[in-house]
């Protein structure tokens, strides 16, 4: 069942096609893998997709229904939740403190709430750092901290953007583990990351981009024999069916 | 049509006021708050020198614009690049310079009193023109001047060495930082170039309206609103902004009484500002950067 | 105690409290506002308006705090367009705006003359002691009350936003909601330090409510330290004991005025230059950082 449905989106920034007509699905209960080249449009697509920029043309409907009317938050609000590339933590407040931003704790008991945040920091391996404050956690404990806020929003989709660079290989390692985990509790999961090799370890699909626009859409396994891939990456005009 | 004509001379006054403010902010992205102050110094200043010591207008124009710019640059120099280096928040920066700014004036209102001091000059009492068109000389000169002077930036911005760096830190400040392409040297150039148009306008001030205690404030606020409107980030934003401020300035106190005067200038700016937030003529409008 | 220290003491009372709204304001959720003099202001003459018609004191608080929250409402809805740095603009406009209401609309406000006769703390004979009394009760008020939000979950949601709106707006919370909310909570509490103003003046013109009124607020908050409800205290107090000290020191007597301003504005300078926090740092003492301590498995941090 298609979670997300994105039909034909563009995206134009002064004359430069970021989108070129992009169609692109995630299922409810898949991991899927974003790639492709810097510039290919996966930022913009995600930045799209989450409503942080308007795009310009093409449908994206979320669960059934169309988005394109959604203030960011209210998209969270029906079950997407995202990190960002550059990480933006809150650097004043504590790890706790920061998962709890992403809670609804209108109207419920207060114990409760901070329960609920203690054991998202718990889960991403940071509970005995509840009480640092955000500015003296290391990167990779800031990536975990932004993945336990997004699913303090308790989405049914949870968008990654490069979650795994810049770490050591451990770190990654741990990373992939949860973002298993996270499937394992009946989330989709979409990931922007360059790590080909954790990405084809974890995806159950792989979607590559070049130039604004879907290059492949398939199983990891099939994408590392695809030519078009390759063109894509290499930055040759794509030409169809070279077999 | 003497209304609308009356807002063109008025607005190039603005125009001065408008592109200084814009060029130190739009180059060095930072909100100079104490650009009123330098406003008020230069006049003050002119004051002193043309109306009480009597010295020449050249002589005293010259001065005053060399202490409007050493004011600047003082300013980039001990306040604002120590908090940049320091890396201090925006606001911060914008609270030094207000504070900055306040002591200034304060100082001049302590030195000069509080009462009206005007510099009297045969220019602001003729009249030009016959009839219908009759226009005071003083804001022909004005009008004159801030045409020489949007020549003069503009010649500078694109045939000096200065003027292209300038460029090159108001289009990409970031860019050109890393490039190592532009030094201190010229963030103080557009600190002292912007300076010394603001105190030219002050000058002017001093002859034309008069100086109060708080007049800083009228060119922090048309300054601002004019670039503001215009689109910050655009020279001809600013003169767009400022001449579009003149005009409806006048045209407005055709009908509103005078002493509502600043409110119907930032009237103006928050009604723009709800439908253009980047200003009329800006570049480019700004998405949220994520 | 002599009735001069009174009147300081309840002075510092009233500003307190515009500067305990105004931390809510700049101080949690970040939003540069030099509107605050304003809106005192507008507090000032709403109640001063009810009393001298002979409404009493409640119409005069409830009418004093609807305006000033509604007119803060309009503010910043009006305001939230304004991209990053040019928020500052605006306030200021706004600031100047109210500023030419107070002081033009003369039928209403009596212009540059004021309004003089404001009755004072009714049941004991409008004493000061009483004044300070009152005054001081609502302090006591508005500070549980800013601290008990600031220690909400709605008050880490403003600290959030101080620190990145955008990352905020991604966790699903509505934060132009959350800055027009903060934003009539700090013109509120305004309001009501207005009408405590009037009282204890007795008679007010526009010329309190300049730009000056809101940077001295804005100082007051800073150099005590920003997001913290005793910092808050501590720059009032600064503010209000500065001119006395002053008073030791020989000086024209004409320049006395000037020389204060010229002192709140340097000190702003050096703080800003050499210790932001203020003197009193958010996460120093009664910060509103959430300790989670005590919960199971949550460890104190290193």
């Amino acid at each position: 069942m298609s979670l997300l449905v994105a039909n034909g989106v563009t995206k134009q920034f002064d004359g430069l096609h970021a989108l070129a007509g992009v169609d692109f699905t995630v299922g409810s209960e898949e991991v899927v893998g974003l790639v492709g080249p810097n510039g290919a449009g996966k930022t913009t697509l995600f930045n799209v997709l989450t409503r942080f920029l308007e795009h310009d043309g093409g449908t994206i409907s979320f669960d059934g229904k169309e988005t394109s009317k959604m203030r960011p938050e209210q998209l969270v609000g029906r079950g997407i939740a995202r990190t960002f590339q550059h990480i933006r933590i809150f650097h004043n407040l504590t790890v706790a403190e920061n998962v709890i931003v992403g809670t609804s704790f209108a109207g419920r008991r207060r114990a409760d709430v901070v329960d609920e945040a203690i054991s998202l920091v718990e889960f991403v391996g940071l509970g005995h750092m509840a009480n640092a404050l955000g500015e003296r956690l290391s990167y990779g404990q800031q990536k975990l901290v932004s993945i336990a806020r997004a699913l303090a929003t308790r989405p049914r989709l949870l968008m990654l953007d490069e979650p795994l660079s810049g770490l050591s290989h451990a770190v990654v390692a741990e990373m992939m583990d949860m973002i298993r985990k996270i499937r394992q509790q009946k989330k989709a999961v979409l990931i922007i990351d360059h790590n080909m090799e954790a990405i084809t370890a974890l995806a159950d699909r792989v979607v590559v981009m070049g130039a604004g626009k879907v290059v492949f859409d398939g199983t990891p396994a099939a994408m590392l024999q695809s030519e078009l891939v390759i063109s894509a990456y290499m930055g040759r005009p794509i030409e169809k069916d070279e077999n | 049509m003497q209304l609308s004509a009356n807002g063109l001379l008025r607005g190039a006054f603005y125009v001065l006021l408008a592109v200084s403010f814009g060029l130190i902010f739009s180059s060095t992205r930072t909100f100079h708050f104490a650009h009123g102050a330098t406003f008020s110094l230069a006049g003050y200043l002119f004051y002193t020198l043309h109306q009480t010591l009597g010295w020449p207008i050249g002589v005293a124009l010259a001065i005053v614009c060399g202490v409007g710019a050493l004011y600047g640059i003082a300013l980039e120099m001990l306040l604002y690049r120590p908090l940049r280096l320091g890396r201090a928040p925006a606001f911060v920066i914008m609270i030094a310079s207000l504070s900055a700014f306040f002591i200034t004036e304060v100082f001049l209102a302590a030195v000069y009193g509080d009462g009206l001091l005007r510099v009297s000059h045969s220019f602001s009492t003729n009249f030009v023109g016959t009839g219908e068109f009759r226009f005071p000389l003083l804001r022909l000169v004005i009008a004159g001047t801030s045409l020489a002077a949007l020549v003069l930036l503009f010649l500078w911005l694109t045939s000096t060495r200065a003027g292209v760096k300038v460029r090159a830190l108001a289009s990409d400040p970031e860019l050109a930082d890393a490039l190592g392409m532009v030094s201190q040297t010229t963030r103080y150039w557009v600190f002292a170039v912007g300076s010394v148009m603001v105190s030219v306008a002050g000058a002017f001030y001093a002859t034309d309206l008069g100086l109060v205690p708080h007049m800083g404030i009228v060119a922090l606020l048309y300054g601002s609103v004019a670039a503001m409107l215009g689109g910050i980030g655009s020279i001809a934003g600013g003169v767009a902004g400022a001449m579009i401020l003149g005009v409806s300035m006048d045209v407005g106190m055709y009908f509103i009484s005078g002493q509502w005067q600043d409110a119907l200038a930032f009237g103006i700016l928050i009604l723009v500002m709800l439908f253009r937030p980047s200003g009329l003529f800006a570049r480019r409008t700004e998405a949220m950067e994520v | 105690m002599s009735p001069y220290v009174l009147q300081v003491l309840s002075l510092f009372n009233v500003l307190a409290i515009a500067a305990l709204g105004l931390n809510v304001v700049v101080g949690y959720s970040g939003i540069l506002s030099v509107t605050q003099g304003a809106l005192v202001g507008v507090g000032a003459y709403v109640g001063a308006l009810v009393l001298l018609a002979g409404g009493g004191w409640l119409m005069a608080s409830a009418l004093a705090i609807a305006v000033t929250a509604a007119l803060g409402c309009v503010v910043q809805l009006l305001s939230n367009r304004a991209l990053g740095d040019y928020y500052i603009v605006i306030s200021l406009g706004i600031q100047t705006v109210l500023f030419a209401v107070m002081l033009n609309w003369q039928d209403v406000t009596r212009g540059s003359m004021g309004l003089s006769g404001i009755p004072g703390i009714p049941a004991f004979a409008g004493g000061r002691i009483e004044f300070w009394v009152v005054s001081f009760a609502v302090l006591i008020l508005a500070f549980l009350l800013v601290r008990a939000f600031s220690r909400s979950f709605h008050g880490t949601v403003l600290r959030a936003i101080r620190s990145d709106e955008i990352a905020t707006l991604s966790l699903g919370k509505p934060v132009r909601l959350y800055k027009v909310g903060a934003f009539v909570f700090g013109a509120a509490l305004s309001g009501v330090a207005g009408l405590l103003y009037a009282t204890l003046h007795r008679y007010i013109d526009p010329y309190s409510f300049q730009v000056n009124l809101s940077i001295l607020l804005l100082s007051a908050v800073i150099v005590g330290g920003l997001g913290n409800v005793y910092g808050s205290l501590v720059g009032v107090g600064l503010i209000v004991a500065l001119p006395e000290a002053l008073r030791f020191v020989p000086m024209p007597s004409g320049l006395a005025a000037h020389i204060n301003e010229i002192v709140y504005y340097s000190l702003l300078i050096l703080f800003v230059l050499f210790r932001r926090q203020g003197i009193v740092p958010e996460f120093g003492w009664g910060s509103s950082a959430l300790n989670v301590l005590g919960r199971p498995g949550a460890k104190v941090a290193p």
